[in-house]
């Protein structure tokens, strides 16, 4: 299951024009970075204490390059299969654009020099020993060995992305308590519905480099119930927070409406065909004239987005902005 | 694509290298001198 058809070497380099900024910075995954400061944000935020706001800022930023450094480590183990897959084979490495060693000459340099920087920003060293473990999970335990060989891929790996609200928790506070756990469980539950619902319409390309995503190795079917069930945990444990003080007014009425949405969505993924592909997926579709609709798996995917942010953005306005209070009669 | 130009694009391709290493550097001097100033000798003085 780890062959895959392309050596490394074969993936470079495939065009000729120098590396931009911009490379480098496709290179370090902005879009995962940046809902890793913010949530790392997030986390901070509602951590509270008396920690300086420029030492505050100083560990966000690291916070920030270690998920940098972490996507730049995938992305140079990942050079082969990530030029076999349509949706990645335009990254800078198997592109061509910047040299394998150089990206994992980059990301190691950014590893060390984030856990130092959170190690010196941070209240204590305990956000900094978490940074490091986010990141060796992220860069070995997920790229390296569960990527290519489980169909549970990302639901173990899942917690390397959920993670960062509790660095950014034990960078303010030192400390890492119930509800900055909650936080993590949010992301980590979060994590397969949405990983899946693009792989139901992208597993041609998951299934062309032998990864195992879920719709490649059990199928759709199972795969849109699985999805079904991890929402069905989800919403109220992101409704959770309401309960234990630290979701106030507002954070209650996005987890309750964006939660019933997000019900509804993975329910109609569920009731979909969303990621069949053939007459092989249950005999379905083999009797039936309807092709595969995924638009579904896509409305999902789309709206999984903007739940988690609004989720975090509430936790912002209250912790950042001092708009928190609390829904009388709730709390423990 | 001649061999004199690989060489060429290769050179450009290895300054461009090292120019990006001395950026990223030159951002993490700054980033650690404003650390340094900031805590003013109470760097290690933390629990774990």
């Amino acid at each position: 299951m780890t062959q895959t058809a392309a050596s490394a070497d074969e993936t470079q380099p495939t065009t000729k024009r120098l590396a931009e900024w911009k490379d480098y910075v496709a290179l370090l995954k902005p879009r995962v970075m940046s809902l890793v400061v913010f949530t790392a944000l997030s986390g901070y935020l509602c951590a509270g204490g008396d920690h300086s706001p420029i030492l505050g800022a100083l560990s966000i930023l690291a916070i920030g390059l270690g998920g940098g450094a972490a996507g730049a480590l995938n992305m140079w183990y990942d050079a082969d299969i990530d030029g076999l897959m349509k949706r990645t084979q335009m990254r800078p490495v198997p592109a061509g654009l910047i040299h394998k060693d150089e990206a994992l000459a980059m990301g190691l340099i950014m590893s060390f020099v984030s856990v130092i920087l959170l190690a010196l920003t941070a209240k204590s060293y305990l956000a900094a020993a978490l940074l490091a473990f986010t990141i060796f999970f992220y860069a070995v335990v997920y790229s390296m060995w569960l990527k290519r060989s489980t169909p549970q891929n990302i639901v173990i790996g899942g917690l390397a992305g959920a993670l960062p609200p509790l660095v950014g928790w034990a960078a303010a506070s030192g400390q890492m308590p119930l509800n900055a756990w909650l936080l993590v469980a949010i992301i980590f539950l979060w994590t397969p519905p949405h990983s899946w619902a693009l792989a139901l319409y992208k597993s041609g390309d998951y299934a062309a480099a032998n990864v195992p995503m879920m719709p490649v190795a059990k199928g759709a079917a199972s795969t849109r119930l699985q999805m079904l069930l991890y929402s069905l945990i989800l919403v109220p444990v992101a409704i959770a927070p309401v309960f234990t003080g630290l979701g106030g007014m507002i954070y209650g009425a996005v987890s309750a409406g964006a939660g019933l949405v997000f019900l509804l969505l993975a329910w109609r993924v569920y009731r979909s065909r969303a990621g069949d592909t053939d007459g092989r997926e249950e005999g379905r579709a083999l009797y039936s004239d309807k092709a595969a609709d995924n638009r579904p798996a896509r409305d999902l995917f789309a709206f999984s987005l903007l739940y988690l942010t609004g989720l975090f953005a509430a936790l912002l306005l209250e912790h950042g902005l001092g708009l928190y209070a609390p829904i009388a009669g709730l709390g423990i | 694509m001649s061999k004199q130009t690989d060489l060429e694009f290769r050179a450009a391709q290895k300054r461009r290298s090292v120019a990006t290493a001395l950026a990223l550097m030159s951002f993490v001097a700054i980033i650690f001198v404003i650390t340094i100033v900031k805590l003013q000798g109470h760097a290690l003085n933390k629990p774990f």
